[in-house]
């Protein structure tokens, strides 16, 4: 009698597997796609005294789309507004939160919002605050990017830009070009906190729309707005910002031109590959910075009659961009070091780790100091090449310069 | 001899490894950085002493006893009645370790990712996969392991290399700025989550080849220390001083990478690397309790053990009040002691008082 055990094994085996089924329906809090409104982007304005106003920017899919996949696809629905901006006021960031999701239908979902705007008067007023719930609540995520609006931070949400689906997008994709600075969330607390309160953020302002089309105005980083002891202190604009980026190593893409009075003409360059690095030094209580940078450049347009396929036309290139860059960063240095004394530029790192001891004690007068450190520059601007051609277009056959 | 299987020297390192860094990768970065700040990543070196100590107490005491388990050896040092106290005391530490290890298994999960699902649910099916392997014996428990380990090593390898764009390598500096203190008080944490190779008792006497644990043993040591310093270095170099604010750093660090753009949110990853580890880590942990449960009662079999001990530790990992903060507290005050006590300190005076009586023979 074997047939017994047997069946009873595979009896035993097929409610097993009924029983694991149950298990397999997925987790215990899941929620459907459609259950769920998806954040693309985060707005905070300040309402009142005491009141916030949280928009957010909510992906909604394009209705009816099962219809239109049939039909051939409806030119109208890609122009379609995709996304809407919904908003609440709160006592404070979580309590905002609670009331727009009093107002939506669905779950909201935070897992997919790359971009938070504030807008001036939120930023004054409690940027700590909202940097706290932005980095304690599990589901949103650090690595969001955070930008200061000069406009009202719902306006921004709402724009319906052209070459990107949503204002989120262009911020996003802006900010990954690496033109102006970029600052997530998280990297805007490490520096706050690090810095007791001073910090950068990229400041944006909305563009004008393109002629004919009023209602495709856009978002743009004009700038980026310096924080001192955790309170918006003021902006710079978007030259002052590409200093700051110069003096943090955070410079990726850059153009410079000089305009060469003796040899009357403008040349550009193009940076290719650029690198920063601070030397700080202490000798008899003066505090003092070396800023060595290098660069790679590639040159782009030239209309002087320097000859740049020559060394010695390349050389006095070379030094015209070296003045460039140091006057951009004496201009930089006259704001932000003189006129807000933030030190945005990671000065106070540098100093801590050369002179650990010195910094030690010091560390309480820095307020005091880094208005007095002194800069030197150490610049080398090396051009690689000239680009496909020679001559400058302008120069005839034969003609000798 | 109740347990029949036998094992290797690749298969203890592929139990070893995940039991030291499962949970340590996920908790101890911030503990480490909240004292020893910018030099937490050398925390890791220093806890190689009490690694290192627990192992050769473990294996020394093997030599003596070649064929039992610290349950076993206990009455042959102490005699029967201290013995059998002695016993019941590793009963009890190892079946409220592995409820511990439980606990912040359900806090993690809970606290990150599915939120609203009961602790309970989350944690009583994954303690009872455990307590079945568990109940499979030695090697069933070091087969998974097998398959597992090299699974969530990989992955968490390619999270740390990944995520090297975003590091700064400067946030090393200034190195010992304070001198050597904050750093050896930082791996004070470290020190107690070393020391739980003591465990490699329950294994050694089911290795083919005994001197192969010796070696297996510092190989994963080994391979520990260097998993450790790299986490640690990843959450440095990500987010300097900050990582000590930090409840998870390595999630910080998963959420971070960001691969041409599209290849991110891999925050997914670290959980499914946790869950993989803690699996074994549980397991080897409910298997050492079982396997110690039987030879204490004297049992002819210890399977019968497994599921009893399972729903143990899932109930002693119910107690106390649900907070993380209540649990982070006791990781930060008691546990290094608790721990240190009971497999450095202890078992090296078993193994004083083995070697005066050989002695006194």
């Amino acid at each position: 009698m074997r047939v017994r055990p047997m069946l009873l094994k595979a009896g035993g085996v097929f409610v097993l597997l009924v029983l694991a089924s149950c298990t397999l329906s997925g987790c215990w809090d899941r929620i459907e796609v459609n259950d769920l409104a998806t954040i693309t982007a985060v707005g905070i304005d300040q309402y009142s005294d005491n009141l916030i106003e949280l928009s957010l920017q909510i992906y909604t899919p394009p209705q009816g789309s099962s219809i239109s996949m049939q039909g051939g696809g409806s030119k109208g629905s890609s122009s379609q507004n995709q996304s809407t901006v919904i908003s609440a006021t709160g006592i404070n960031f979580a309590d905002a939160v609670s009331k727009v999701q009093e107002k939506v239908p669905r779950l909201l979902f935070w897992g997919q919002n790359e971009v938070f705007v504030f807008s001036h008067s939120a930023a004054k007023q409690d940027i700590a605050g909202h940097m706290d719930y932005i980095l304690r609540v599990p589901q949103i995520r650090g690595s969001a990017l955070v930008f200061v609006s000069r406009t009202k931070a719902k306006d921004v949400l709402a724009l319906t830009p052209q070459l990107r689906s949503s204002s989120a997008d262009v911020l996003e994709e802006v900010s990954n070009l690496k033109i102006g600075l970029a600052m997530s969330a998280g990297n805007f607390n490490i520096m706050l906190s690090s810095s007791k309160g001073t910090a950068i953020m990229p400041s944006i302002e909305i563009m004008p729309a393109p002629e004919g089309q009023p209602q495709k105005r856009y978002p743009a980083i004009t700038g980026c707005a310096v924080f001192k002891d955790s309170k918006l202190a003021g902006y710079i604009d978007d030259n002052i910002t590409r200093g700051v980026m110069w003096f943090r190593n955070e410079i990726d893409m850059a153009t410079a031109t000089i305009v060469t009075e003796d040899q009357g003409g403008i040349i550009s360059a193009r940076l290719n590959r650029g690198r920063t690095r601070l030397k700080p030094r202490i000798s008899n209580g003066i505090w003092e910075m070396t800023v060595g940078i290098d660069t790679r450049e590639i040159l782009v347009q030239n209309t002087s009659n320097t000859d740049v396929a020559e060394l010695k036309g390349t050389r006095i290139v070379e030094e015209g961009l070296k003045q460039e860059i140091e006057k951009r960063m004496n201009r930089t240095l006259q704001i932000v070091q003189k006129k807000f004394e933030a030190d945005v530029f990671g000065f106070a790192e540098a100093f801590h780790r050369k002179y650990p001891k010195i910094w030690n004690k010091e560390k309480g007068n820095w307020e005091e100091i880094f208005p007095h450190v002194q800069v030197k520059y150490d610049i080398k601007t090396v051009i690689v090449n000239p680009g496909k051609r020679t001559v400058p277009t302008n120069r005839m056959e034969g003609e000798k310069g | 001899m109740m347990e029949q299987g036998k094992i290797g020297g690749v298969q203890l390192c592929m139990v070893m490894y995940p039991t030291i860094i499962a949970t340590a990768i996920l908790s101890l970065p911030s503990m480490a950085a909240e004292y020893a700040g910018r030099d937490m990543w050398i925390t890791p070196i220093w806890a190689f002493i009490a690694g290192a100590a627990s192992l050769l107490i473990a294996i020394q005491l093997n030599k003596m006893y070649p064929k039992a388990t610290v349950i076993e050896y206990c009455e042959s040092i102490l005699g029967k009645v201290m013995g059998k106290a002695l016993g019941f005391l590793y009963l009890f530490f190892y079946i409220h370790v592995s409820s511990l290890i439980l606990k912040e298994y359900g806090n993690f999960i809970i606290g990150n990712f599915f939120i609203k699902t009961p602790m309970i649910v989350i944690v009583a099916s994954f303690a009872l996969l455990c307590a079945y392997t568990a109940r499979g014996g030695i090697e069933v428990v070091a087969r998974t392991a097998s398959l597992v380990t090299p699974f969530a090593f990989i992955l968490l390898m390619s999270v740390l290399i990944l995520v090297t764009p975003e590091l700064t390598p400067t946030n090393m500096l200034p190195m010992f700025e304070h001198g050597l203190m904050p750093s050896i008080r930082g791996s004070l944490s470290i020190h107690s989550w070393y020391s739980e190779f003591f465990i490699i008792a329950f294994l050694l006497p089911y290795m083919h080849n005994r001197d192969e644990g010796m070696k297996a043993g510092f190989f994963t040591l080994l391979a520990v220390m260097i998993t450790l310093i790299l986490v640690n270095l990843g959450a440095l170099l990500l987010m300097g001083e900050e990582t000590a604010h930090y409840i998870y750093p390595l999630i910080g660090v998963a959420r971070t990478i960001s691969v041409a753009g599209f290849f991110q949110h891999l925050e997914s990853l670290i959980m499914v690397l946790w869950v993989a580890g803690t699996f074994v880590k549980l397991s080897m942990f409910l298997y050492a309790c079982t396997l110690g449960a039987s030879q204490w009662c004297g049992l002819p079999r210890y399977r019968i053990m497994a599921l009893p001990v399972g729903l143990l530790v899932v109930i002693l990992s119910q107690w106390g009040q649900p907070r993380l903060q209540e649990l982070d507290h006791f990781f930060n005050t008691a546990v290094p002691y608790y721990l240190l006590t009971m497999q450095v300190v202890v078992p090296f005076l078993l193994l004083l008082a083995a070697l005066m009586r050989r002695a006194a023979k």
